[in-house]
């Protein structure tokens, strides 16, 4: 059997999320390039290192929150939470309602530009499982419908 | 000898003082740290020790006389109530529903005193909820009767044979393969604060004078006197091991000086793990612990507390992996499927890498660099002993897996006790059809890197299906 036969989760995360990394991220790499590009121009002769630097972090910006966005899923089956997420660095996660201990809402300030809330599982483990945004509908019907179903066995 | 007190309820209309003995248990725990101040005190010279020695004493058995006053116990139907405290008073109830052991310590100077000191463990609390640190025998049996709740007294015949025991040469064999070197090097930094500069440079000096003969017969014989200590130690505590099983409990006995007994309740065991260094692998030994649910503590309490078996031979391992977790999860552990040949690959390239790298540098740099040629051989050793560490294997009843060089660990976990599991794949796992399994518990976990992507799949299919139906019993969270 190889991966390939495996079906990944349903659902996708609110296709915000992605507007948000690429907020976070772009505003992060501005910072880091303008400080930069002002060392260099005070401090090295060349511009091929801060182009270099320039051209990796716009890539990296660009292409990370779309990638990490495509393979970010979740699925409420009838007896258990199942998560995956990762290009690079693939992780997969399944957790039984009976595990779960209880369920959070998390809303940063910049989720609640985009109106957006993270959703985030515990067993007596600790957090097993996460879900990166959510619109809050969304988001309040999943926290529901796992609370409901949490230490029980099935829906 | 108390009589069995399944009917009564022992429980106490007012509150109860301990021990007088408690102001000599106390007195002789606040000497410890200040024996350093006397040892400073005899050195520094006569006329000091005088003033000194009654002050000490004085700071000592005060403050104990004062907690004896004040520290008062209260047994009820439902619960333990402690309190103390002059200035700053405390008060603590602990429901007895929620204890989960009580140990009883019987320390030289409990010893010397004839009283007994009790620890009451609670789940999903501190290690120790409350203890009382010096009752009578009679008192410490009748509290810790009645705190565990009319279970039965152990019976006049005596205690039930054990389960295992540790030999005066297997204490030997566990002192001498552990692994405290790490104390040596604790002592000689503290050794080097003590010392006052200028003799610092002095030593090293003469150090240096006397050549690196010197140097490397010093450092043998350092290593020696810490396996020796080491030993030592390994002896007091451990002498007098027993291991057996008491109503649903394991019970473990131990030391020499100080004796201890200690209690893991069975249905609160999350998971076992055989640990085997290598030093003790090829003689044939191995270790056994358990990970159990609702103990927090310091790293070294959990370390000493959740220790079943700190030696003993392999099959003798295997036959408490039986009897605790019973006879599926020693097969588990028997039939472990080994990771594949290709799962040495990332290491042994991490090897060929470095030998490259070494060569390089050996030719551009400085030829000494070949010395690092020496690890290379080193390195694929670690990467073909990595892999034949590993092995997962999940069916009906529970999960194990096997990693690790230095120390090889397996871990049984049943099926109730796993929380989640996960199944990572890495860019270089992807290339060579790997994968990681990685399992949850209620405390601790357990990961194998590298294991064959197509074994590592179905096991995380095998389990995503098996959780669901093997569910955790709730009760023992609440």
């Amino acid at each position: 059997m190889s991966s390939a036969s495996l079906q990944l989760p349903a659902n996708r995360p609110d296709p915000r999320v992605r507007t948000k990394w690429w907020t976070e991220s772009g505003a992060v790499a501005l910072i880091v390039l303008v400080a930069l590009w002002v060392a260099s121009v005070l401090a090295l002769p060349s511009p091929a290192l801060p182009a270099v630097v320039t051209l990796l972090l716009v890539t990296v910006v660009v292409v990370g929150p779309h990638l990490s966005y495509r393979r970010w899923r979740y699925e409420v089956r009838e007896r258990d939470l199942f998560v995956s997420k990762g290009f690079l660095f693939f992780k997969t996660t399944l957790i039984p309602f009976d595990r779960i201990q209880y369920v959070e809402n998390h809303q940063g300030p910049v989720d609640r530009i985009f109106g957006l809330t993270q959703l985030a599982v515990y067993t007596a483990g600790g957090r097993a499982g996460r879900i990166p945004g959510l619109g809050i509908p969304e988001a309040e019907r999943v926290r529901e419908e796992l609370s409901r179903v949490a230490g029980t066995i099935s829906v | 000898m108390p009589e069995p007190s399944a009917s009564s309820t022992s429980a106490d209309h007012e509150l109860r003082s301990l021990h007088p003995a408690a102001i000599g248990v106390w007195t002789a725990d606040g000497l410890r740290p200040l024996s350093l101040l006397v040892l400073v005190s005899l050195t520094s010279g006569g006329p000091g020790l005088g003033l000194l020695l009654p002050g000490i004493v004085a700071l000592s058995v005060v403050p104990a006389v004062v907690r004896y006053a004040r520290f008062r116990y209260r047994l009820s139907a439902q619960t333990l109530h402690v309190e103390g405290g002059l200035f700053f008073r405390w008060r603590r109830d602990v429901p007895l529903v929620r204890v989960q052991s009580v140990g009883v310590v019987r320390k030289l100077r409990h010893r010397m005193l004839g009283v007994v000191e009790l620890r009451i463990e609670a789940v999903g609390g501190s290690s120790t909820e409350a203890s009382l640190p010096a009752l009578s025998p009679g008192e410490a049996e009748r509290v810790r009767t009645a705190v565990l709740q009319g279970r039965p007294v152990e019976p006049t015949t005596g205690p039930p044979p054990p389960l295992a025991t540790m030999s005066p040469r297997d204490l030997l064999v566990y002192g001498a393969t552990g692994g405290r070197v790490a104390v040596l090097a604790v002592i000689l930094a503290q050794a080097q604060e003590l010392v006052p500069a200028g003799a610092l440079e002095g030593i090293t000096e003469w150090f240096r004078g006397m050549g690196a003969l010197v140097v490397a017969a010093f450092v043998i014989g350092a290593l020696l006197v810490s396996i020796l200590l080491s030993l030592a130690g390994t002896v007091l505590a451990f002498w007098g091991f027993t291991l057996s099983r008491e109503d649903g409990r394991m019970v473990v006995r131990r030391g020499l000086l100080d004796e201890r007994r200690s209690e893991v309740p069975l249905h609160r065991v999350q998971a076992v793990r055989i640990e085997e260094n290598a030093l003790r692998r090829a003689l044939g030994f191995a270790s056994l612990r358990v990970i159990v649910a609702g103990q927090r503590g310091s790293e070294t309490e959990l370390e000493r507390a959740s220790v079943l078996l700190p030696i003993g031979r392999r099959a003798d391992v295997l036959e408490l992996v039986t009897e605790v977790l019973g006879a599926e999860a020693r097969d588990a552990v028997e039939g472990l499927r080994p990771a594949p040949a290709r799962a040495a690959a990332p290491a042994l390239a991490a090897a060929g890498i470095l030998a490259v790298a070494t060569v390089l540098i050996a030719f551009l740099v400085h030829p000494l660099a070949a010395l690092a040629l020496l690890l290379v051989p080193v390195a694929g050793a670690w990467a073909v002993a990595s892999r034949r560490a590993k092995g997962s294997r999940v069916d009906r009843r529970h999960a194990a897996l096997r990693a690790g060089v230095l120390v090889r660990t397996t871990t049984v976990a049943p099926v109730p006790n796993v929380q989640s599991v996960q199944l990572r794949i890495g860019p270089l796992q992807r290339a060579l059809d790997l994968a990681t399994v990685h399992l949850d518990l209620a405390k601790g976990h357990a990961t194998v890197r590298g294991l064959g992507s197509a074994g590592a799949w179905s096991d995380f299919v095998g389990l995503g299906r098996l959780l669901p139906d093997e569910a955790t019993p709730r009760a023992y969270f609440k």
